[in-house]
């Protein structure tokens, strides 16, 4: 506000560029708990993918920990997601009817499915675990061919989820914020099934797995950021730009980048397991500042308008 | 099968009384808001939310020709817009918010789980959820009933053959109500009329206008005298449904591509 020259307030840029400023869009009330489910949904959708994978190719040492990983991920996200409702008494309510261009709508099915084929090949694999042979080979098959297309589905619908709304950080990068979560569910995966996995000669594999999973989450960004353009600011100059600069790109995708190019070299195995544990907390905190910086995004008048205009 | 109805608002007759924000808190028998002037105007309510289903904007325009100048006033009541094709009901993964007989969209409270994907799914922030974290207060002697809500267009009322609250509240009549395409009609007339008068006016919400194109025609329209986002609305508002297949298409691209990446990676060299 400006005082006016005979001390009466007059309007400023702000009145005549929004309404003094006001929010034109609300923001979506999510917070910790789907950041939460964003990151184990994302390692459910990935260690059951990679299983049936595994499965499907005779891969038996790590079919058994990639269902083992991707279940114990998959067990706690109904949950998260149900805590978040505003009536979880009322969850049902998801399975009603199914509505092909709502995300929301996809996930909860999606969720479902995979609750049941991907329990079920996992399920097969700890009885053949427990009993030493491997239990009807043929369902376990089965249940791979079932379990893929919602594991895949799973480990990148939640950027599409966000996207399909119209907070402008999201939804002008609509193409491109599918994948680098996909590129994260899939990194973070890896990196969990490494601190597990015991055989030495797994690990250069799963090395080279990860650098690939990295490379291409931080092609997706990249390619994301150059589409936001101004758009972007929540995320690369906002209050998030310190957690998004330091802990995600740096932290959670260049620092893994480079241990696991040196552990190649050395074979360290310190090197590895720290390059797993900073993928993990990449992972972790690529949901936690989209989300959160959403809420910004959706606080700035000046963005919305952007984003609307006509062209 | 009843008609398409809607609202016109004509914001060239808007006083600012409020009498439609009162009317519909009274009929939906919602909360008030508190009393804090806002905006530094006259405008105690903000914005449209869980409880405020009209809302009445006070922009303070200085006018041109330096101090003394007289100030433009730009009131208008706002209230969701019905769109033909809306983000909100698309969004809706219970079937809870549904397009009624008389076309309008209305949130069926006894099957509304909360989930909050409509909230940013509307092009116009006009739904939102009645929980303990939002702005909004209680709900009347409920408690935050954790629902999404907004405008109804008095669905209640026009089953028994009224008009809603706040079109009969109006005493102006900048808020009509009717069968949309009178309303599209005399808004055709009307904006002639105060373009006549040399007032930069236009329909908003008419497709062939240029109001709106993502969302279709605006069920609840508006008259306004200057560009739209002096009054917190978007020049082209986008329908979010519309980038969920391409969305989906290159995720799946880039969940089979790596799947397939990592299974040539990791796989083949194992017993
Ligand atoms: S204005 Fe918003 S809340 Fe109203 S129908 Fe359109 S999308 Fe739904």
């Amino acid at each position: 506000m400006n005082e006016g020259r005979d001390g009466v307030l007059t309007t400023t840029d702000e009145v005549r560029s929004s309404y003094y400023g006001f929010p034109v869009i609300k923001a979506a009330h999510w917070g910790w708990l789907v950041v939460l489910y964003f990151f184990f949904g994302g390692i459910a959708g990935g260690g059951l993918t990679i299983g049936a994978l595994a499965t499907l190719r005779g891969e038996r040492r790590l079919a058994r920990l990639a269902h083992y990983i991707g279940m114990a991920a998959l067990l706690p996200s109904p949950i998260l997601l149900i805590l978040d409702l505003g009536r979880p008494e009322r969850f049902l309510h998801m399975l009603r009817i199914l509505k092909v261009r709502s995300p929301l709508s996809l996930g909860s099915w999606a969720l479902t499915l995979l609750g049941l084929f991907g329990g079920g090949a996992a399920g097969l694999q700890l009885l053949s675990d427990l009993t030493g042979k491997p239990v009807l080979p043929a369902a376990q098959k089965a249940f791979a061919v079932l379990t893929l297309p919602f594991s895949l589905f799973l480990t990148g619908y939640t950027g599409v989820l966000l996207a399909v709304t119209n907070i402008p950080l999201w939804a002008r990068n609509y193409l491109l914020l599918g994948p680098p979560f996909v590129a994260s569910a899939f990194s973070t995966t890896l990196a969990a099934i490494s601190l597990f996995s015991e055989k030495h000669e797994d690990a250069e594999r799963l090395a080279r797995a990860e650098v690939m999973c990295a490379v291409a989450e931080l092609s997706f960004l990249t390619a994301g950021l150059v589409r936001l353009g101004r758009l972007g600011r929540p995320l690369t100059s906002g209050s998030w730009a310190a957690v998004f600069w330091p802990v995600t790109v740096l932290a959670g995708l260049l620092a893994p980048l480079g241990l696991n190019l040196a552990a190649a070299g050395s074979g360290s195995v310190t090197m590895r397991r720290a390059s797993a544990v900073l993928t993990l907390l990449g992972g972790f905190s690529l949901r936690t500042v989209m989300i959160f910086a959403g809420r910004e995004s959706a606080r700035r008048p000046e963005d919305y308008f952007e984003y609307t205009r006509k062209r | 099968m009843a008609t398409s109805k809607g609202f016109l608002t004509d914001t060239s007759l808007c006083i600012g009384c409020k009498a439609c924000e009162v009317a519909c808190k009274q009929w939906n028998q919602l909360p008030m808001d508190g009393v804090e002037w806002l905006g530094t105007s006259y405008d105690n309510t903000h914005s449209l939310g869980a409880t405020t289903w009209r809302h009445v904007t006070f922009a303070e325009l200085p006018g041109s020709g330096g101090a003394g100048a007289q100030t433009n006033w730009l009131m208008m009541s706002d209230v969701c817009k019905h769109c033909t094709h809306a983000g909100c009901l698309e969004a809706c993964p219970t079937g809870a918010i549904m397009r009624t007989e008389f076309d309008t969209v209305v949130i069926q409270q006894d099957v509304c789980n909360g989930c909050g994907y409509c909230v940013p799914s509307c092009p116009f922030g006009v739904v939102e959820l009645d929980v303990a974290h939002g702005p909004a207060p209680t709900l009347a002697g409920a408690g935050h009933d954790g629902k999404a809500h907004k405008c109804t267009l008095c669905y209640d009322r026009l089953q028994d053959g009224l008009e809603p609250a706040c079109a009969k509240a109006c005493p102006t009549d900048s808020i009509i109500f009717g069968d949309q395409d009178d309303l599209w009609a005399h808004a055709e007339k009307r904006v002639a009329e105060l373009q006549g008068k040399g007032l930069n006016a236009y329909h908003y919400g008419d497709e062939q206008v240029g109001g709106t194109e993502g969302v279709g025609r605006l069920g609840a329209s508006f008259i306004l005298l200057d560009e739209p986002h002096k009054y917190n609305l978007p020049e082209h508002p986008i329908l979010p449904q519309d980038h969920t297949f391409p969305g989906l298409a290159t995720m799946a691209a880039a969940a089979v591509g790596l799947a397939g990446a990592i299974a040539w990676a990791l796989m083949g060299s194992e017993e």
